[in-house]
C-alpha cells in the first residue's frame, strides 16, 4: 500500500467519517421525496362548483364502465337460466330413463 | 350448512331478489340524478359508485370461496363443495367488473388504463388465482380436482388482506378516500355510495345462492346416475 502524506491521510478520515452522515442525508431526502409522492395521492373527493372543462372525456368512460359491468351481470344471470334449462332437461330424461328401465325390470 | 332439498325457491331468497331488484334502479337514480359531480375528475367518478361495492362483492365471493373450501376439505360434505364453486363463480364475475371499471376511470385520472400499483397488481392476483380455481373445476367433477381446487383457493384466500391493506402499507397511487387515511367524500355523495354497497351485497348472496342451489341439483343428478347405472337400470333403459 503507498505511503499518504499527512493532508492525504486527513482528507481520507474526513471522508470516511462524514460518510455516514451524508449517506443518512441522503435516505432522509429520498424519504421525504417518498412521502411527497405518496402525499400526492387522492384522499378525499369534493363536489364541483361552477363549470369545469375536461382534457379527457369521461363520459364515455362512465357509460362504458357502467354497460360493462350491468353486462356482465345480465350474461351471468342468462348463464344460471340456461344451467338451470339443462338441467332440467337432463332430470326429465333420467327420469324418463329409469322409467324405462323399471317398466323393463316389471316385465 | 342447511341443505336445500325443497325444489321450491325459500322465501328469503325470493326477498333478497326483489330487494336487490328494487334497490338497482334507485341506486342508479342516487348515483346519476342525487350525487354531485367530483370537482376535479368530472362525471367520470361516478364509476367509483359501483367499482368499490363491486369489489366488496369481490371479496365476499372469493372469502366464502375459500372457507368453504376448508370446510369441505375438512368435511368432505358436497353441500360445501357446491357453495365454494358458486361462491368462487360470483367472486370472479365482480372481479372482472373491477379490473374494467377500474382500468377505465384510471384512464382519466392518472391518464393510462393500467398501472403497476400494489392494490392493482394484488387484485389481478387474486382474480388469476381464482380463474385457475374455476378452471380446475371445470375441467372434471373428479375428487382429486375438488381438493386441489379447494386447496388453491384456501391461498387465494392470503392475497385477500393484501389488497385491503396494500394502499395502507405501500406507496402506491391508488385513492384512500374512504380508508382510515382518507379524506372521505362530500355528505351528498354518501347516500349513492351506501346504496351501491347494498344492492352490491344482496346481488351477490343472492347470485351465490341461486348458483349453490343449483350446483346442488347438479350434485343430486350426478348421484342419481351413477346409482341408476350401479343396478343396471340405464343399461336396460338404453336395451
Amino acid at each position: 500500500m503507498p505511503e499518504l502524506r499527512p493532508t492525504q491521510r486527513s482528507l481520507l478520515v474526513a471522508c470516511l467519517l462524514l460518510s455516514p452522515t451524508l449517506a443518512q442525508a441522503q435516505q432522509d431526502q429520498q424519504d421525504q421525496q417518498g412521502g411527497d409522492a405518496a402525499e400526492g395521492r387522492s384522499t378525499e373527493f369534493r363536489a364541483v362548483e361552477g363549470a369545469t372543462e375536461e382534457d379527457v372525456p369521461g363520459g364515455p368512460l362512465l357509460v362504458g364502465a357502467y354497460a360493462v359491468i350491468l353486462a356482465l351481470l345480465v350474461l351471468y344471470v342468462l348463464r344460471l337460466s340456461g344451467l338451470q334449462r339443462r338441467l332440467a332437461g337432463d332430470l326429465g330424461r333420467l327420469e324418463r330413463t329409469l322409467a324405462a328401465g323399471g317398466d323393463a325390470a316389471d316385465r | 350448512m342447511a341443505d336445500s332439498d325443497d325444489s321450491r325457491t325459500p322465501w328469503l331468497l325470493t326477498a333478497t331478489i326483489v330487494i336487490a331488484a328494487l334497490l338497482g334502479p334507485l341506486t342508479l337514480y342516487a348515483i346519476f340524478v342525487m350525487a354531485p359531480v367530483e370537482q376535479q375528475m368530472g362525471v367520470v367518478q361516478k364509476i367509483f359508485y359501483f367499482h368499490v361495492p363491486a369489489a366488496n362483492a369481490m371479496y365476499l365471493g372469493f372469502i366464502v370461496c375459500a372457507v368453504a373450501s376448508a370446510v369441505y376439505l375438512a368435511r368432505r360434505d358436497e353441500r360445501w363443495d357446491a357453495l365454494a364453486v358458486a361462491a368462487g363463480e360470483v367472486g370472479m364475475l365482480f372481479c372482472v367488473a373491477v379490473l374494467i371499471s377500474g382500468p377505465l376511470w384510471a384512464r382519466k385520472a392518472w391518464g393510462v388504463y393500467w398501472t403497476w400499483d400494489p392494490r392493482l397488481t394484488s387484485t389481478l392476483l387474486a382474480g388469476m388465482i381464482f380463474a385457475a380455481y374455476l378452471v380446475l373445476r371445470s375441467s372434471g367433477g373428479g375428487e382429486v380436482e375438488r381438493r386441489f381446487a379447494a386447496g388453491l383457493a384456501i391461498v387465494g384466500l392470503i392475497d385477500i388482506p393484501v389488497i385491503k391493506y396494500s394502499v395502507q402499507r405501500w406507496r402506491g397511487t391508488h385513492p384512500t378516500v374512504i380508508s382510515s387515511k382518507g379524506g372521505g367524500i362530500h355528505p351528498d355523495m354518501r347516500p349513492a355510495l351506501l346504496l351501491g354497497f347494498l344492492f352490491f351485497a344482496l346481488l351477490s348472496v343472492a347470485l351465490i345462492w341461486t348458483r349453490a342451489r343449483l350446483e346442488r341439483t347438479r350434485q343430486r343428478m350426478e348421484a342419481l346416475e351413477m346409482e341408476a347405472a350401479e343396478r343396471g337400470l340405464l343399461e336396460e333403459a338404453d336395451a
